[in-house]
């Protein structure tokens, strides 16, 4: 560890008195002494206050999990702090994460703390607190450090922008719920006027259709489930430039505030939600509800890092849904497997909504070797690609939504909900 | 370069900068006036200063203005001395602030405020000098402060041996 040191000051005052006062006393020359007096003192002063024990620095930050937009406070606790009195600190420059002041670097007596303020603006995995610290004793006369601290990794979650949907799932069947049933319950929305049968409630006795009609009439409601929530996530690559919150978005961060603001909007009315992301470490939440829950969604998807996964096809992963489950693919659909995952879903009779995650000013990063008149005519081709694939998707009864907020899916699922009430011709 | 310090940082740098020229510019009014080429030459040291605050190179800067109004004033005392005194104690104390941190380091304006009351008081030791040598101008000799010097030497010695033993000492 590292041990205090002269500073540049002391040694400055020492060297400027010890010439001052040899000039002095050799030549006889008063007003060296007077020119160096205030040096000799100050220097002094530095070299009494010289401190005798080395410094203990315990830096550290308030929270080890934050949304991205928020910030916390890096602290730093010295001990004995009597014998410092200045300390200087320089964050590193991390990407994705702001610092207040913006140099990163600042500068206080130790009995008056300035907080440095740590912003993480993107979603992941971020590393904060890393810095150099320096100690300066009474009089400037020593300075321990620079000493470098690692910091910490904290997850930064996605921000979330909830909502409350009024549209049903369309397939629910669970056993209790918000969604609106195909079947006919317990619940409040009204289904039909039909004649007694027994096991009827009597308070669901029609008297004035009872009376008209001469035999008991009932009034059924259809019941109220819940629903199974698949979010699919395609982080195999990542397309666009991300400034962070504040700024641009790339494809993975359209994807991640979506799947937030979704995954928070079915967890909040009592759905189960599940999670697969589709990327290297092919992140994976099960079916489960309740913020306990969400809260695991989102650790798991600050883990996430774009890549394809080394073990698995994309177009073979085996999600595990259950019958009545409604999958949501969030995807810029720029991979074929994502596109033949979603079809291979919606052929086993599961309501499929794919939400297109390309920013529109998207643009793939390209190598300084390649032609960019080439680059940008294969990136138009592969857009022309894309459309096809789009079109065949909604062809297929796959609606494709581009994310505009949290109202995205509200009127998709709505229109599906309708779809899944209509009678179906069937083929035997 | 403009964007190498902080607003607070310039100023400081403008007083690391100017402090060696406006000591050695002091002797001025009552005669003593450098010439140019020293001028320059204190200039150029103090503006590395500037840039280097931590570096050697202020140390320099300083001794230089020293040496010329040792040569330049020879046995006089001019009154301008103090004021030389504080141009030079600006300086170095604007460099201890200075060095405190990297260039994008802003001055803290406690420390700016601690420096600036510490700097009152250590340039108050400057007219009391000039008066304790002025008065006692003619009667000391060459020979006397040999003698006082050395014994300040050995005694600032013997002090420091005491409060800081080395850690060879501490071992035993």
């Amino acid at each position: 560890m590292t041990e205090w040191r002269a500073s540049g000051a002391l040694a400055r005052a020492l060297l400027v008195s010890g010439v001052g006062l040899a000039l002095a006393l050799a030549l006889g020359r008063p007003v060296a002494v007077v020119l160096v007096a205030p040096l000799v003192v100050l220097g002094a002063a530095g070299l009494l206050n010289k401190p005798r024990e080395r410094p203990l620095v315990l830096p550290g930050t308030t929270y080890p999990v934050l949304h991205e937009g928020q910030g916390t406070t890096s602290r730093l606790e010295i001990q004995p702090a009597d014998e410092t009195e200045f300390v200087t600190r320089v964050a590193a420059q991390a990407e994705h994460v702001a610092l207040r002041p913006v140099t990163g670097a600042i500068g206080h007596l130790v009995d008056r703390p300035r907080p440095l303020y740590i912003s993480p603006r993107r979603w992941g995995q971020r590393r904060i607190g890393e810095e150099k610290v320096a100690l300066f004793s009474r009089w400037a006369g020593y300075r321990w450090g620079p000493v470098a601290f690692v910091g910490r990794e904290v997850s930064v979650l996605p921000t979330t922008a909830a909502y409350d949907a009024t549209a049903a799932a369309p397939q629910p069947i669970g056993l209790i719920g918000a969604h609106r049933s195909g079947r006919e319950g317990d619940g409040t929305e009204f289904s039909s006027v039909r004649a007694y049968h027994s096991g009827d409630r009597m308070r669901r006795i029609n008297w004035r259709i009872s009376l008209r009609t001469g035999s008991l009439h009932v009034v059924s409601t259809r019941s109220e489930e819940d629903t199974a929530l698949l979010l699919i996530v395609d982080a195999l690559a990542d397309y666009g430039v991300s400034k962070g919150i504040d700024g641009d978005e790339s494809s993975l961060d359209v994807a991640m505030r979506a799947t937030t603001a979704i995954a928070e909007q079915y967890i909040r009315q009592g759905d189960r939600v599940s999670l697969r992301v589709v990327s290297t470490g092919g992140e994976h939440v099960g079916y489960g509800s309740g913020t306990r829950h969400l809260r695991r969604i989102l650790g798991q998807m600050a883990h996430t890092r774009p890549g394809f996964p080394h073990d698995v096809e994309v177009e073979h992963i085996d999600f595990r849904t259950v019958a009545g489950t409604m999958v949501v693919v969030l995807s810029p659909m720029l991979s074929d497997g994502m596109a033949t995952l979603a079809v291979r879903l919606l052929r086993r009779g599961l309501p499929v909504i794919v939400v297109d995650t390309l920013p529109e000013d998207a643009a793939p990063s390209v190598s300084t070797e390649t032609d960019p008149e080439i680059a940008s005519f294969a990136w138009r081709m592969r857009l022309i690609e894309r459309r096809h694939v789009l079109e065949r998707l909604a062809a297929a009864g796959c609606p494709v939504v581009p994310w505009h907020g949290p109202r995205t899916l509200e009127e998709v699922v709505r229109r599906l909900a309708l779809r899944a009430q209509l009678p179906r011709a069937g083929a035997r | 370069m403009r964007r190498r310090f902080p607003g607070g940082g310039w100023a400081l740098r403008l007083v690391i900068f100017l402090g060696p020229i406006v000591a050695l510019l002091a002797g001025s009014p009552q005669g003593y006036t450098p010439h140019v080429w020293i001028v320059l030459v204190v200039a150029i040291f103090s503006f590395a200063f500037a840039v280097m605050p931590e570096h050697y190179v202020g140390s320099g800067a300083l001794a230089i203005v020293l040496g010329w109004w040792v040569v330049e004033v020879g046995d006089g005392l001019p009154l301008t001395s103090i004021a030389a005194a504080a141009a030079l104690l600006a300086a170095h104390l604007a460099g201890t602030l200075a060095s405190y941190g990297p260039p994008r380091l802003a001055p803290d304006a406690g420390a700016l405020l601690l420096w600036a009351r510490r700097g009152v008081l250590l340039w108050a030791v400057a007219p009391v000098t000039w008066i304790v040598v002025d008065a006692e101008a003619g009667r000391a000799t060459s020979a006397s402060y040999w003698v006082l010097g050395l014994a300040i030497g050995l005694a600032m010695a013997v002090l420091a041996t005491v409060l800081y033993p080395s850690s060879g000492d501490r071992r035993m």
